[in-house]
């Protein structure tokens, strides 16, 4: 429970931790583009006073009353456009608006409106301070100043257009990146709500299986003392009555059916008992070569049916009777596989930093339905099958710290197991 | 058949399955041993005082004391005592779970095979 909480809280911050930064992502792009926006509105404010200039000359030229007393506001309009030249420039804070220092790419644009500003203030100050009394020279300066103004006008257009070039690429590139994390987002979000989704399935099904498992064990537990005494009266009533003269061969093979059928009754039981409960293991470091060997005598082998044992052998430590259990088990599977057709079980056994068993038959592959369900208790396709003998190898397996697989075609099932005995105490 | 040759021990087995006692005593019998019999945990404790067994064979599940304190109290009175656990699992798993760490000489769960019984006597009884 605390695993799931755990990796449940994991995908939920990865989740906050995405939208955080998506939203930061954008904030900044965003300001990005005000600065970059009021750059814009900045340069477009030079045709503006370069205009506003000039219509001040003319108006004190020209008109009469106040306006024509003096070049004072021909002289706060120039002033004003200086400022604005040099704030696009240097950037900073002006009115309310702020601005980046102007890129070094339009270093030469501004440099030539610089000049050209230069020109035209230097011409409107000689037309401020000259005697305005010959008309014709008063037009021609007038003319010259209009010019002036005019290639002033162009340049500073110029570079606002550049200007608003970039503030373009970046608004599209905001689009994209909007588009991009929008679309990120509700992958991730899917993703992760798939996750959070099978992480749950899983539990639930984790849970059903304990439920399920849960009901069949307390029965199984209550019942499984009450047999075994039984059981072993049984046991040790025909061990008596062999030793008593039970050598008769009528006798004799009716006393060794009794014990089989006792055997089988107390391996089913085992059977139910390992695939419910973590019954305590009695580690031993035990030959892998002599369990199997038990495991075979233990079963009826058909004549149709060749075991190939692996030529080599490995200790491990571990409980050999649930061992040999599991030995047992995937024995009489692969035999109850191959049927009546003549056929091998191959047992091969590789021992390297943990002891490989694995036991191929030459039987009809699993079918991929039944893959998924295999391990999971109450699963079975025979008739006489309990569903609990590959549950009972997987919880006797991963006990020891091991693990069963299986693959098919041909169908091998492999077990795992650690070398020296890292028992899990499971339970409790 | 083949003929097991066994030592002749002295056995205390412990069950409170009456039949489950007989059935044993009359086996143990049969191949020579002497068996004292106790059908719960306070008569093992007694008889064990009493008789010095060479080899216990405990069952877990029992009336009045369990299989677990039956054992604490014949190792309070034998340090060197040999007790065989009869029981493969018990509905007290963490109880059971402590007594199997702590059965002295294994475990040999019913029903037990003759040919398993004479063996674990021969390597276990004093």
């Amino acid at each position: 429970m605390a695993r799931l909480t755990y990796r449940i809280t994991v995908l939920v911050t990865a989740q906050i931790f995405l939208i955080v930064t998506s939203f930061l992502i954008m904030i900044h792009f965003e300001s990005q583009l005000n600065l970059a926006g009021n750059v814009v509105n900045v340069a477009g404010e030079n045709r503006v006073l370069t205009i506003l200039v000039r219509d001040e000359l003319r108006d004190k030229l020209f008109q009469e009353g106040d306006q024509a007393l003096d070049g004072s506001r021909t002289l706060a309009a120039l002033n004003a456009l200086e400022s604005n030249i040099l704030f696009l420039k240097e950037g900073g804070t002006s009115s309310g608006i702020e601005i980046s220092p102007l890129s070094p790419r339009f270093e030469g644009d501004w440099n030539l409106i610089w000049n050209m500003f230069g020109q035209y203030r230097a011409e409107i100050l000689e037309c401020l301070s000259a005697d305005n009394t010959d008309a014709v020279a008063v037009i021609t300066d007038i003319d010259t100043i209009k010019y002036t103004g005019d290639r002033l006008v162009a340049l500073s257009d110029e570079l606002t257009d550049k200007l608003s070039h970039d503030v373009d690429v970046l608004l599209s590139n905001l689009i994209l990146l909007q588009v991009f994390l929008g679309i990120t987002n509700v992958v991730a979000h899917i993703f992760l709500i798939f996750l959070i989704w099978r992480i749950f399935s899983r539990h639930t099904a984790e849970m059903v299986r304990m439920g399920k498992i849960t009901a069949v064990g307390e029965l199984a537990v209550a019942m499984a003392h009450d047999m075994k005494t039984p059981l072993g009266i049984i046991q040790n009533s025909t061990s008596l009555i062999r030793h008593r003269g039970g050598d008769s061969d009528a006798v004799g093979s009716t006393i060794d059916r009794m014990e089989r059928a006792v055997r089988k009754m107390s391996h089913q039981i085992d059977g139910i008992m390992n695939s419910v409960r973590n019954v305590p293991l009695v580690m031993s470091p035990t030959s892998v070569s002599d369990m199997l060997g038990r495991s075979v005598a233990y079963v009826d082998i058909p004549d149709t049916i060749r075991i190939s044992m692996p030529k080599d052998d490995a200790l491990v430590t571990c409980d050999p009777a649930k061992m040999e259990m599991v030995f047992a088990n995937l024995l009489l599977n692969a035999i109850q596989a191959i049927g009546n057709d003549d056929g091998h079980v191959i047992i091969r056994l590789v021992d390297g930093e943990t002891v490989t068993i694995e036991f191929e038959n030459s039987g009809p592959p699993i079918p991929a339905s039944h893959m998924t369900s295999l391990f999971e208790p109450l699963f079975t396709t025979k008739l006489q099958g309990t569903g609990l003998g590959l549950v009972s190898c997987r919880n006797i397996m991963e006990q020891h710290g091991g693990s069963i697989s299986v693959s098919n075609d041909p169908v091998v099932f492999t077990l795992r197991l650690p070398k020296s005995g890292q028992a899990e105490r499971g339970g409790d | 058949m083949i003929e097991i040759p066994v030592k002749p021990k002295r056995i205390l087995v412990v069950d409170d399955d009456h039949d489950f006692l007989e059935s044993m005593q009359l086996l143990l019998l049969d191949y020579g041993h002497e068996v004292i019999p106790a059908s719960n945990g306070k008569e093992a404790v007694e008889k064990y005082a009493e008789y010095g067994p060479d080899i216990v064979l405990l069952d877990f599940k029992m009336p009045g004391i369990d299989g677990y304190e039956t054992l604490l109290h014949i190792v309070k009175l034998d340090s060197d005592a040999r007790v065989v656990l009869t029981s493969a699992y018990a509905l007290d798993d963490a109880q059971y779970r402590r007594t199997v760490d702590m059965s002295l000489s294994g475990l040999l769960p019913k029903p037990i095979e003759f040919a398993n019984l004479a063996k674990t006597i021969a390597r276990h009884a004093k």
